[in-house]
């Protein structure tokens, strides 16, 4: 944290504001870069950079999820990477197992980031 | 009869657009007594005698029939502008110079339409914006029985499109409408968010009348949608707040007393579990002390879609809003651990109810209505007020904003 606080030159009450929310999460809590920053009181942007430097010190964790593009609304589905490599190294062009008859290929474009606690825990 | 305003093809054009597009109500604006006319036909061939007869100025006529598409049944995309690069001088010196590349909406039907056409530019200084109508070329599929057969067959149609472009607001916001079965509009298809490209191709159609603009994404939307929702549903009961006051001491003195018994220590079960009991006890104190109806927000929310990047809750109320009961305290919890997608908002305007969806998308955020009921684009515009002044708030108290 302290990394952060001399990066972005932050208050220690915002400091404080960024950890009091951290420790509230529990292990399967997923927050988006917007949520942190409306809990936090950071702008959308600056939060994202603020989570980036978290993930960088291990506090916090990142995955990746895209849906298909099912057209149907809330009929589509996910594929889950842990990280941009794994992504990066997917095809689009692979279409959707879950709905295997409609054969969509998967919106990459519609990724979205998540965040979570880093599980020091988990193998 | 026709004594020389409009000629036998401009009369064609002109009903031929009426019959697709144009509901009775969009007649009000027009004429409030050709508005109660009998059957549309008629009211469309009183319309046009009127104008030859000199009684409704051709000029304002076209002004009418550019514009009444801004009411009735539309999507409106919203897009914030990055930078404050439009401006009133700008929009005054294309009023004068966009003249000669106005076509004449009298003139155009789906025979002689051959790409999007600008048939109208307005300057409102008013309401700070200017509003350029299009026309489009596009193809529907239509359902024809044939015998006991039915068979879709692709038709072409004039498509509307209105572009709104707030220097106050500093937004532009397309207005188009969600036409049923709809395949394309000027070889531009809908894809799995609907008509999203459409409203795309509209936004980068106008390059070409106001010069390079960028858009910025509306990171604040999220977050005024919780605003909204909080407001909407707020009790606005000052013996609710009083009495919730008193209680959280207790309540969180009997968490962490429950949690130390257990040995469970770590500071998220204690967020997590007061969290949850301070959201039922609050619940019960608005069944005993009720909502300040009075007090309440004009929006009423009866819906919310909650995603938590791994997750999605949707929470709705059939009747009514969603300030008391089980399902607002399953939306509050919502709002306060993911983020709001949509958001449904009921008011009233003149005796009207109206109920529409807020959605937040990538580059965007929509209003749309979840009836066919006919809407005023002001009942629209109100909320894209709302929403700026909870954008307002939000940005000038967020810290980070001098280094995005």
């Amino acid at each position: 944290m302290s990394s952060i606080e001399s990066k972005y030159n932050l208050a220690p009450s915002v400091l404080k504001q960024i950890n009091d929310f951290i420790v509230t999460l529990r292990r399967n809590d997923t927050i988006s870069s917007s949520l942190f920053a409306r809990k936090t009181g950071l702008t959308v942007e600056f939060a994202k950079r603020v989570l980036g430097e978290l993930v960088a010190q291990g506090i916090m964790e990142y995955y990746i999820i895209v849906p298909c593009s099912n057209p149907l609304e809330d009929a589509e589905h996910y594929v889950v990477f842990s990280s941009l490599e794994d992504l990066n190294s997917f095809s689009v062009e692979e279409t959707c197992t879950v709905c295997d008859q409609c054969g969509h290929k998967f919106d990459a474009i519609n990724a979205k980031f998540g965040y979570r606690r880093h599980d020091k825990d988990k193998k | 009869m026709n004594n020389g305003y409009l000629t036998k093809s401009q009369r064609e054009s002109i009903t031929s657009l009426l019959q697709i597009h144009t509901q009775l109500k969009h007649f009000k604006t027009l004429s409030e007594e050709l508005a109660k006319g009998f059957g549309k036909g008629k009211v469309i061939e009183s319309v046009l005698n009127l104008v030859d007869e000199g009684k409704i100025e051709l000029e304002e006529f076209k002004a009418w029939l550019s514009l009444h598409q801004l009411n009735g049944n539309n999507h409106f995309y919203v897009y914030e502008l990055r930078t404050h690069s439009v401006t009133e001088g700008m929009l005054r010196n294309l009023e004068s110079q966009i003249k000669n590349i106005i076509s004449d909406i009298t003139e155009y039907s789906i025979e002689n339409l051959q790409g999007t056409i600008l048939v109208n530019f307005v300057l409102e200084e008013d309401r700070k914006r200017g509003v350029f109508t299009f026309l489009s070329p596009a193809a529907v599929m239509k359902k024809i029985k044939i015998g006991d057969m039915v068979q879709a067959i692709p038709e072409k149609q004039v498509y509307y499109a209105n572009v709104i472009v707030d220097y106050g607001l500093n937004n532009i916001v397309i207005s188009i409408n969600p036409t049923a079965n709809m395949i394309s509009v000027d070889n531009v298809s809908k894809n799995k968010n609907g008509f999203e490209p459409i409203a795309e191709y509209y936004l980068t159609k106008m390059r070409d009348f106001i010069g390079e603009f960028s858009i910025k994404t509306p990171g604040w939307i999220t977050q005024a949608l919780d605003l909204l929702a909080e407001e909407g549903t707020h009790h606005n009961n000052p013996e609710v707040t009083a009495e919730y006051m008193k209680a959280i001491p207790y309540i969180e003195e009997v968490v962490a007393d429950l949690l130390s018994n257990f040995e469970l220590d770590d500071p998220s079960a204690f967020a997590y579990v007061s969290e949850e009991v301070k959201l039922a006890f609050e619940s019960i104190l608005i069944d005993k002390y009720g909502v300040n109806e009075e007090a309440s927000c004009s929006y009423r929310v009866f819906e919310l879609k909650g995603d938590q990047v791994n997750s999605f809750v949707y929470v709705g109320a059939k009747n009514g809003s969603l300030n008391e009961g089980r399902a607002a305290k399953v939306a509050k919890a919502t709002r306060a651990n993911a983020d709001l997608t949509q958001l449904g908002i009921e008011c009233n305007r003149n005796n009207e109810t109206y109920r529409f969806y807020i959605s937040s998308c990538a580059d965007y955020y929509l209003i749309k209505s979840n009836t066919t009921k006919f809407t005023n684009e002001e009942v629209i515009r109100d909320v894209i007020v709302k929403l700026v002044e909870y954008r307002e708030q939000i940005q000038s108290s967020a810290i980070g904003a001098q280094t995005d």
